[in-house]
């Protein structure tokens, strides 16, 4: 079984959402997108009640609910085998719920099964309101019978029926949070851990019991109140007790409380590394700590799976602690283990693993929550270029749409570039005023690895997922076609730069030279093996340079090392970076707006670099 | 489906036979895991004592659940909605707030997956007093009949609506399945009472089947546990119809209840008002009798008029008014329930004033909801109209028979059978004015001839 559509009002930052969901998603955005609230509301659905009981105002949308403010999630839960109600009488009756059938196409239901809704399925209902009076949530998980006519749950006439936690253990749902209390998950002390057991083996029951007595009653010599040290001082306080009370009650100090459910409580995980000593587990490493959960998930996903029963898990950043080839191990196979996976990730490697289809981009904005597919159904035969972005590159491209604005250069030199000045500025940043010697532009602007003049492809695939599409092209007829190619999108580009007429990036590169201009030429002949004899040549130079990466290295690296080079460049990002921000509030003078070809939607600059 | 049809007259054991052999089924398997019986009535007092009597048995021990038809039809109308068709709705809009969600219920489970839906929790169920079913209930169960097992019961005698033919109704029951026809009457072994019931029942002369005593110019006609006699009312003058009540009360060895086709008769009404607190003593012997306190077995809304008699409602007050004002009377319970709901609708929807309208209905329903449940509790005896009374039975019967009983003479001849039959041990039928016992329901339909 396997959530196929989420719905979420009111939950947090979220007002409203309509997410569809594949077997095995991958939800990636910024910070703050929304997709923690997606994972939770799974959980809020499925989870166990421990989750629900913490609902507190902040996790009412705007965070101070009123008598009819409502937290309202809806699931439709799909991929029932066999596909007919009636062997699922723990779904589909009068006490429980009512079965829909589901479109796998067009993601929508029906009441009755046709050629096109032909999948079973059922939707599970969560609703929270706030009580004023009582300072807490009141919840309720239900069965929806008619979605389009649900109204408030809590209504008097509303008629819901309530579903049982064991209904929903059918499902098997798994939440694997980011901030993880790992040490202690393989012990006796975890719920997950006691269910492996129960599940999987047998709780080692003799071996406790003959614990506990070892324990309860130690061997003569081993008594820690007859250690000397200890028997003085427990001596005098049996003498004290024998003038206190009649009984005269004998101290005696033992390990744990002495039944069996302290002895497994006091169960701690211990590694061994190779021929090393045997170490607890918070004495290792993070990433073995790390891991355990996920060890132990995996048997429990495959008892299930042994037994046919369903299991879905939501990972939250399954990339902590983890090295890279680890990951990808990992996240294959809790894939293949489980019905469905729910993923987070601020990891490009680990996003990259799921197919494009699969791969969603979450953004909230106004409280609207979009979660868009990187390509939905990919196209049987994919242009080259859609081969190098959704495949070869697909890493670098979810990287730059992880970003709040998303540039589409024109040629693969602009990208080589920008990138090797922002990072040469990142790494030599200083302690004093380092906001203004370091550029935004990495932090907010992500930029996608196009090949030459695809502009209008890449702005295609990008602008199905993200809302702030921008785009920068020469200054040349080239560069006014490309602009021409994607203005009439919908919706078109928010902010379009030119390089100025003639310009291309390596004119720009040359004009950041030129801020020390003798110096520089000197220097960088040096460092590129070649003489220059002025700005012109050095242009030249490096326009047939264009993909070679040394040379934007050593010619980054003698940039840094001249103050004025440095801000020559901070400016140019700077200002790059406020422009494709905020074009609409922009005021630089670097760039200047072109009324012309502006649009309430369009914002066009040009570079006008000063003398 | 197995279908089980139990006819019978009343006191045949219908009821008992129809618990039995559901049990039965019950004990051969018919509810697998998770399943239960589902036992449909017509009326909330029925569905209480069919609920107590399942609970008694221990075959369905927490494996049933008794709901009055219109509950069921209401819920599986509410929660199949998305198959609802406009069609449906339109005829179902046509109908009563009782008739719509049973025609909408019915429509519903003409489809096969609804049918299965209520199957996979209720394979077996149990239907008593078919011969109430109208049609729209009856679709239903005819609906259900395809994928449950279904055991039901029914006397066509006893369908007090008056003017429905239930011959098409038992011909479909007698033809579903296997009809066990039931004969040896049970209830009681009284012969003047099972006499009387059966002359009213066949149309012959009640009188014949009983002897007459003469005793101060008054005659009475009895037979063993059964009296018959008249009671004249002049001017409508209630005192010797009260005198009447009280002395049969007086004879009766324990509770005694009152059966009436009318019960909004002035004659009775004040009659009865007056043996609430009168003492009378005998002339003769000077032993006194009386008063006899029995409670109304009256309609819930009623019963809620009465409760805000002296309230004064403000036409729209807030929740906190209107505890200041009923939290005095929280010894009702109602009114306890209605503020509940009060307090409710203020913090879950941030209702802030509430109509006087709305306390009323939120009062109402909450006598409604404490007679579903049966928390209604009575003093002493108890009165009641013929209809109320209605597959229950009692020791001691007192039927008072006004004039203002109408309807056909089939249909006249039902109500008192289904009055006389209530009794388990002795019935006395008080008939209001004089002469009236030579024609329905006491006697045949009188021929021509015999008015010349």
């Amino acid at each position: 079984m396997h959530v196929a559509r989420l719905k979420i009002s009111g939950f947090r930052g979220v007002r409203s959402a309509d997410i569809v969901l594949g077997r095995h998603a991958v939800l990636v955005g910024p910070n703050n997108s929304g997709k923690t609230t997606v994972i939770e509301a799974l959980a809020l659905l499925f989870g166990r009640d421990r989750l629900v009981r913490r609902l507190t105002e902040h996790d009412f949308h705007c965070s101070e609910p009123d008598e009819t403010a409502r937290i309202l999630c809806i699931a439709t839960v799909t991929g029932f085998t066999p596909n007919d109600p009636h062997h699922h009488s723990s779904w589909f009756s009068p006490e429980r719920g009512v079965e829909k059938w589901f479109d796998p196409k067009a993601k929508t239901l029906s009441a009755a099964p046709d050629a096109q809704h032909t999948d079973l399925a059922v939707q599970i209902g969560f609703a929270a309101r706030f009580d004023l009076d009582e300072l807490e949530a009141e919840t309720l998980r239900f069965f929806v019978d008619d979605e389009a006519t649900l109204g408030d749950p809590f209504a008097e006439d509303a008629h819901l029926r309530t579903i049982h936690t064991k209904v929903l253990q059918e499902l098997g749902f798994f939440l694997v949070p980011a901030s993880r209390t790992w040490d202690r998950w393989i012990s006796f002390s975890s719920e997950l851990f006691r269910r492996v057991v129960a599940t999987r083996g047998d709780m080692p029951a003799q071996a406790v019991r003959a614990e506990r007595r070892r324990l309860w009653s130690p061997p003569d010599g081993a008594r820690l109140e007859d250690q000397p040290g200890l028997s003085e001082i427990v001596g005098a306080a049996n003498d004290e007790l024998r003038a206190l009370m009649a009984s005269a009650p004998k101290l005696q100090l033992r390990l744990t409380a002495t039944d069996s459910d302290s002895v497994l409580e006091s169960v701690v995980p211990h590694f061994a590394q190779g021929t090393g000593p045997t170490l607890p587990s918070q004495r290792q490493g993070t990433g073995l700590v790390s891991l355990q959960s996920l060890l132990l998930l995996m048997q429990f996903g495959k008892a299930r799976a042994e037994t046919g029963q369903s299991f879905m898990l939501a990972v939250e950043e399954p990339e902590l602690h983890i090295q890279p080839s680890q990951q990808k191990r990992l996240v294959n196979r809790l894939n293949a283990l489980c019905n469905q996976t729910i993923v987070t990730t601020h990891s490009p490697i680990v996003a990259a693993m799921f197919p494009a289809p699969d791969t969603l981009f979450i953004e909230t904005r106004e409280g609207a929550l979009s979660a868009k597919p990187l390509m939905d159904a990919v196209p049987a035969q994919p242009t080259n270029h859609q081969q190098h972005l959704l495949y070869a590159w697909r890493q670098k491209l979810v990287a730059a749409l992880m970003h709040e604005c998303v540039l589409i250069p024109e040629g693969v030199s602009d990208v080589a570039w920008l990138e090797a000045l922002q990072t040469a500025l990142e790494q030599h940043q200083g302690w004093d005023n380092a906001q203004a010697n370091t550029p935004l532009l990495s932090t907010f602007v992500g930029i996608v690895p196009t090949i030459d003049a695809k502009i209008a492809d890449t702005f295609a695939l990008v602008s199905a997922v993200h809302a702030r599409p921008c785009i920068l092209v020469d200054g040349d007829n080239d560069g006014r076609g490309y602009f021409d190619a994607v203005k009439g999108s919908n919706p078109p580009p928010r902010c379009v730069v030119f390089w100025p007429q003639g310009w291309a990036m390596e004119h720009v590169v040359s004009w950041i030279a030129g801020a020390d201009e003798a110096a520089m030429l000197a220097a960088l002949g040096t460092a590129l093996g070649a003489p220059f004899a002025d700005r012109g040549a050095l242009t030249a130079h490096l326009l047939t340079q264009k993909s070679y990466a040394p040379t934007h290295e050593s010619a980054v690296v003698t940039f840094m090392a001249n103050a004025a080079c440095r801000v020559r460049a901070a400016q140019l990002l700077d200002a790059l970076c406020d422009v494709l921000r905020d074009p609409a509030n922009a005021n630089t003078p670097l760039f200047a707006r072109i009324p012309a070809d502006s649009t309430a939607a369009t914002h066009v600059f040009q570079f006008v670099p000063p003398p | 489906m197995t279908f089980d049809f139990f006819e019978g007259a009343a006191g045949t054991g219908k009821t008992h036979n129809l618990v039995g052999r559901a049990g039965e089924l019950v004990q051969d398997g018919a509810l697998g895991e998770g399943h239960k019986l589902l036992a449909l009535t017509f009326m909330n007092g029925a569905r209480r004592r069919l609920d107590a009597r399942l609970g008694e048995n221990a075959a369905f021990r927490r494996r049933f659940d008794c709901q009055t038809f219109d509950v069921f039809a209401r819920t599986l109308a509410a929660r199949r909605r998305s198959l609802i068709t406009p069609a449906m709705q339109q005829q179902a809009d046509a109908l009563s707030e009782f008739d719509g969600p049973c025609a909408l219920a019915a429509s519903l489970l003409e489809e096969e997956a609804v049918r299965k839906w209520v199957a996979r929790s209720f394979p077996l169920i149990l239907v008593d007093e078919a011969q109430d079913l109208d049609e729209h209930r009856l679709r239903i169960l005819q609906g259900l009949s395809q994928s449950c097992r279904i055991v039901a019961a029914a006397d066509a005698f006893q369908c007090l609506h008056d003017g429905r033919d239930t011959a098409p109704l038992i011909g479909w029951l007698e033809g579903a399945g296997q009809t066990h026809r039931l004969t040896q009457v049970q209830r009681t072994n009284q012969q003047g009472l099972l006499a009387a019931a059966l002359a009213v029942r066949d149309g012959q002369d009640i009188k014949a089947a009983l002897t007459a005593n003469t005793y101060n110019n008054r005659t009475t006609w009895n037979g063993a546990g059964f009296r018959l006699s008249e009671v004249p009312v002049k001017n409508n003058n209630s005192g010797l119809l009260a005198w009447a009540i009280a002395n049969e009360i007086a004879q009766r060895q324990g509770s005694v209840v009152i059966l009436t086709p009318d019960g909004r008769n002035t004659i009775i009404r004040a009659a009865l008002n007056t043996v609430q607190t009168k003492q009378y003593t005998r002339k003769n012997s000077g032993a006194t009798f009386g008063p006899y306190p029995h409670t109304w077995d009256r309609h819930d809304n009623e019963e809620a008029s009465a409760l805000l008699a002296d309230i004064a409602l403000p036409e729209a007050a807030s929740c906190a008014d209107l505890r200041a004002l009923l939290t005095p009377l929280a010894g009702h319970a109602p009114f306890v329930q209605a503020l509940s709901r009060i307090d409710r609708l203020r913090r879950a929807h941030g209702q802030a004033a509430f109509t006087a309208a709305q306390v009323t209905e939120f009062v109402q329903e909450a006598v409604r909801n404490r007679s579903r449940l049966g928390f209604r509790q009575h003093r002493g005896h108890l009165a009641m109209t013929i209809q109320r009374a209605k597959n229950r039975e009692f020791p001691n019967v007192i039927v008072l028979w006004p004039h203002t009983a109408t309807g056909s003479a089939e249909h006249l001849r039902r109500l008192l059978y289904n009055a006389i039959t209530r009794a388990q041990s002795h019935c006395t039928v008080i008939v209001l004015g004089q002469n009236r016992l030579d024609a329905p329901p006491f006697a045949p339909v009188p021929t021509l001839a015999s008015w010349r």
